[in-house]
């Protein structure tokens, strides 16, 4: 594992977005429990974890994230990135009080969104593509995790409420 | 026939989960799971990818066996160790229930190395057998910390 291999724009913008990403989460009103706060930061760790390292890497090898294909702080900076983003997919979708017929309009706003931010990283250097891989291919990945990030905040709020859920949740 | 083998012994992981009385509750279980997840593909990636230690096959059916155990299986069987260790009274039982899970988790390992999936470069059984170690402290280290965030937490979400 290296720093990077060189330091330029991407590693100056997932620096910058980091800082931005973390002051709005201590900024913003907190609205979810601490423990779904942290739950949902790493399951968006997680989530870009795993679909980097199976489809960036490996086997299939479609894009390469930062300057190169070895594993950098950049990388690793990256991850703790798309944390927030799953962090707020969830914070919105309470804040707005997203039900029924609205999930999917909210699911193709934040797969919008998310294409947007992932046309910025490529051009930004962050996200380079390879093996005949196209940004639209993300749409499928996008929509994947988002619909299940919704999906499973349905299935613990609904746990959540049920009785003694701090102790017995099952 | 490699991934008809890990895709039985995920599918018999993921079954005795389902059917084990479960300790911990679904924020729990899913951080943990979510931790070991992340532990997992990095260590793999590092031993894989970065230092050589062990070479992975490229064909497809064994490149998805090890996807299979490594993103499903490996924290599922230590979700059931987390669920299982939290109900076992004593330290003897304790020691030996995460002696034997550290061993089952080799054996999975040794699987692949018969299997042709992976091969051993730099690396033997005794270096699994710390990280599986090492990966079961994780797992126990990761539900004591959201055990704690949970305490008390009645707020509606």
């Amino acid at each position: 594992m290296m720093l990077w291999e060189t330091y330029d724009k991407n590693e100056i913008y997932i620096i910058m977005m980091l800082l931005g990403a973390y002051l709005a989460v201590y900024i913003f009103p907190k609205k979810l429990p601490r423990p779904l706060m942290l739950l949902f930061l790493v399951w968006g760790f997680a989530t870009s974890t795993v679909f980097d390292f199976t489809l960036g890497g490996g086997l299939f090898d479609y894009y390469k994230v930062n300057d190169s294909n070895k594993y950098e702080l950049s990388d690793l900076l990256t991850y703790f990135l798309f944390a927030t983003f799953s962090y707020f997919f969830v914070y919105f979708y309470k804040v707005l009080r997203i039900r029924n017929v609205w999930i999917i309009f909210y699911i193709l706003g934040w797969t919008c969104i998310g294409l947007a931010m992932e046309k910025v990283s490529s051009l930004m250097g962050v996200t380079h593509y390879q093996s005949g891989y196209h940004i639209y291919y993300s749409i499928v990945v996008f929509l994947i995790v988002q619909t299940t990030t919704a999906l499973y905040y349905e299935l613990i709020k609904k746990k959540w409420t049920e009785p003694n859920h701090a102790s017995h949740m099952d | 026939m490699e991934f008809v083998v890990y895709f039985f012994l995920v599918w018999l992981f993921v079954a005795i989960f389902a059917v084990i009385h479960k300790r911990l509750n679904i924020v729990e279980n899913t951080f943990v799971y979510l931790v070991i997840l992340i532990i997992s593909i990095n260590y793999s990636w590092f031993v894989i990818d970065e230092f050589n230690l062990i070479s992975l096959s490229e064909k497809k059916a064994p490149y998805l066996a090890y996807l299979l155990n490594r993103s499903v299986g490996i924290p599922i069987l230590s979700l059931i160790f987390v669920n299982v260790y939290t109900r076992t009274p004593t330290l003897i039982q304790k020691a030996m229930l995460f002696v034997s899970s550290v061993i089952i988790l080799v054996g999975i390992a040794s699987l692949s190395t018969a299997l042709k999936i992976i091969t051993f470069l730099q690396w033997n059984y005794w270096f699994d057998f710390i990280y599986y170690f090492l990966l079961m402290i994780c797992a126990i280290g990761a539900y004591k910390i959201i055990h704690r965030v949970m305490r008390g937490v009645v707020e509606e979400i």
